[in-house]
């Protein structure tokens, strides 16, 4: 396409979105004319986009649309509310939580928690760390993901960065000891299913009544270590995750998965509203988001709960176990529908 | 079967039934094959069924419906994770519960309970007769504007301070076998029995296309049910469905709970429309 046909193409997309979630016409024509279009182009436009059957079709659907969007904002309200109202919003921290507790008063109720001291019984919080790692699979070929920060979305394009190289290499790039988010071990890159790599689950421990006890289970447990500043930006998770820091400390930021209307979600399960510097002009509902923060560190275990939007960053070193598999009768529970738009292989390049 | 122009585009109708299937999720492959089937060349069926899917409309108004579906998605979640906790079946009743229990446990959980209350004071002033006397034959009256009910107010003993006079108090007097359709709670409302008997049914917030849907749809939603006697407290909690049926001639004071309490919790009827979210070119300046 040329761009003025890319622009054109953008454009009328953008008034179909905006038509089928319910803004009115004359919102989007007053837009149209401050980007420069005149009056008369703008209303045409508008007109000829409003006319097209697709929009036609899903403008059913608006007023239902904005009774569930209001619903959630009654939720957020009830929450903020219970939260106090001009404090900043707290993650609790308990010791010695009962697993009953754990699941009645935070997992069915869709509220993270950090229990601390819950690992204490893990020889991987005394046994972990990079020169040990280093010494004992330093050889061992691993994948990472690499070139994040030449990436202008790496946790979207996650997948065409993977890379591969020696532990002992990615090690010693971390130990340069510079802050960088260019190269960080993820879930994804699966390095517990590795066969070599599978003594680690050895030092790991199911907290007992929290996770299932079969950790073996390929995909049930996952490593992340990177260096202090890889940041994962804003984002949720289609189910529950339990967090596990073992080495480093890590910053969580967390909005309640029912301010999903508030997080600008344009693709996937991604939030476009960058957490490092949030650009309340373009994403002015961002403002009203409810905002937790939090910092794990080792032998803490955070519930970041399912539908819940979190950004991540290291503050040292890190390295993390997250598990999925709980110790209930159903495993998970999963948000159905999570993911908004084209998957990243068919987004055009 | 095909528009003007000779093949080069559909009727319609067509271009309708192929937009909305490809809203739907629908494979081109299989609108082309069913456009096939009916009679239409197969590589004008192709091009059309491609052309309907890159158009920039489709795509925009795809994005929207997909963000939708992923909330109604939402609440679907929201369901399965009830359905998950001890009791959810049942609308909790308590003989007594604290301040704070009433408030984690189902205030700011957006969950129904019930207190059972004591006997309620003079109860003989609450007779529908004697009430409807002053009502002037309606059903409900604003207790706080009525100078002749008004007094009524201070024989109300609820068991948590829950706002009573704040909350815009209202009397309500209904005949036995009188029925209250399905209705969305647009705010946390506390019901006070005290004549007579109703019972309520209730449907749970994740509900909402079923209650909102179809008649047929909204009766296949389980509900929750508790039959009120006179004493009793129930909290109706915002984003919840609620009707009764009246069993014995009714005497009831409901009222926003908390509603001295900012910002208030309300579920809008006519919120208004969304603001544009932000445009893909770049501002000026």
């Amino acid at each position: 396409m040329r761009p003025d046909e890319r622009l054109s193409h953008a454009r009328r997309a953008w008034i179909a979105e905006n038509l089928t979630r319910g803004v009115s016409s004359r919102r989007l024509v007053d837009v149209l004319r401050e980007s420069g279009l005149t009056a008369d182009a703008s209303a045409a436009e508008v007109e000829s986009v409003a006319a097209h059957p697709a929009v036609r079709h899903a403008s059913a659907h608006v007023s239902h649309r904005q009774t569930l969007e209001a619903l959630l904002r009654a939720r957020a309200v009830l929450y903020r509310n219970e939260q106090g109202g001009s404090e900043a919003p707290r993650v609790e921290r308990r010791r010695h939580l009962p697993p009953e507790e754990f699941f009645e008063r935070y997992y069915l109720r869709n509220r993270p928690v950090i229990v601390e001291g819950l690992l204490e019984d893990w020889p991987a919080l005394s046994r972990w760390t990079p020169e040990w790692l280093a010494e004992r699979f330093g050889d061992e070929p691993v994948e990472v993901m690499a070139g994040r920060e030449s990436d202008g979305d790496p946790d979207f394009n996650a997948e065409r960065l993977r890379r591969t190289l020696p532990l002992r290499e990615l090690i010693a790039r971390m130990r340069e000891g510079r802050e960088t988010n260019d190269v960080y071990l993820v879930a994804r890159n699966s390095l517990l299913l590795r066969e070599a790599f599978r003594p680690l689950l050895a030092d790991l421990r199911a907290p007992v009544g929290y996770i299932h006890p079969d950790i073996a289970t390929p995909d049930s447990v996952h490593l992340w270590f990177g260096p202090a500043g890889t940041l994962s930006n804003l984002h949720h998770d289609h189910l529950n995750v339990f967090f596990c820091q073992v080495l480093g400390r890590k910053r969580f930021w967390l909005a309640p998965s029912w301010e999903t209307p508030w997080l600008y979600n344009d693709r996937g399960l991604y939030s476009a509203v960058d957490i490092r510097a949030p650009d309340l002009e373009r994403f002015p509902d961002f403002a009203r988001a409810t905002v937790h923060t939090c910092e794990v560190g080792p032998g803490d275990a955070l519930l970041i709960p399912v539908g819940w939007w979190h950004a991540v960053k290291a503050l040292d070193v890190s390295l993390s176990v997250t598990f999925v598999n709980f110790d209930a009768a159903a495993r998970n529970t999963h948000w159905r529908d999570y993911w908004v738009g084209p998957r990243p292989e068919e987004v055009e390049r | 079967m095909t528009g003007e122009g000779g093949g080069a585009g559909l009727a319609p109708e067509w271009r309708r039934w192929v937009v909305e299937n490809l809203l739907r999720g629908a494979e081109e492959a299989d609108l082309v094959a069913v456009l096939e089937g009916a009679g239409v060349d197969a590589e004008v069926a192709r091009a059309a069924v491609r052309a309907e899917a890159e158009d920039p409309c489709f795509e925009g108004t795809r994005k929207a419906v997909a963000l939708q579906r992923k909330l109604e998605g939402l609440l679907d979640l929201y369901g399965d994770l009830y359905r998950q906790a001890e009791g959810h079946a049942r609308v909790d009743c308590h003989e007594a519960l604290s301040r704070e229990e009433f408030l984690d446990r189902y205030y700011f959980q957006n969950r129904p309970v019930v207190l059972r209350g004591a006997e309620v004071a003079e109860a003989g002033r609450w007779a529908p007769e004697r009430l409807s006397m002053w009502m002037d034959g309606a059903r409900s009256v604003s207790l706080a504007e009525h100078a002749d009910l008004r007094p009524l107010l201070d024989l109300l003993r609820p068991p948590i301070d829950f706002g009573v006079a704040d909350g815009r108090p209202v009397l309500t007097v209904e005949a036995e076998a009188a029925e209250a359709p399905d209705a969305p709670v647009r705010e946390n409302v506390l019901v006070h029995q005290v004549h007579g008997r109703r019972r309520f049914r209730l449907a749970p917030v994740f509900e909402l296309r079923r209650m909102a849907g179809e008649p047929s749809e909204a009766e296949a939603v389980p509900r929750l049910e508790v039959e009120l006697e006179p004493g009793d407290w129930l909290l109706l909690p915002v984003g919840w469905w609620y009707g009764y049926r009246v069993q014995e001639e009714s005497a009831s004071v409901s009222f926003a709970a908390f509603a001295g309490a900012t910002p208030k919790v309300i579920w809008e009827e006519e919120p208004a429309p969304p603001e544009p979210t932000p445009p893909p070119w770049h501002r000026a300046g």
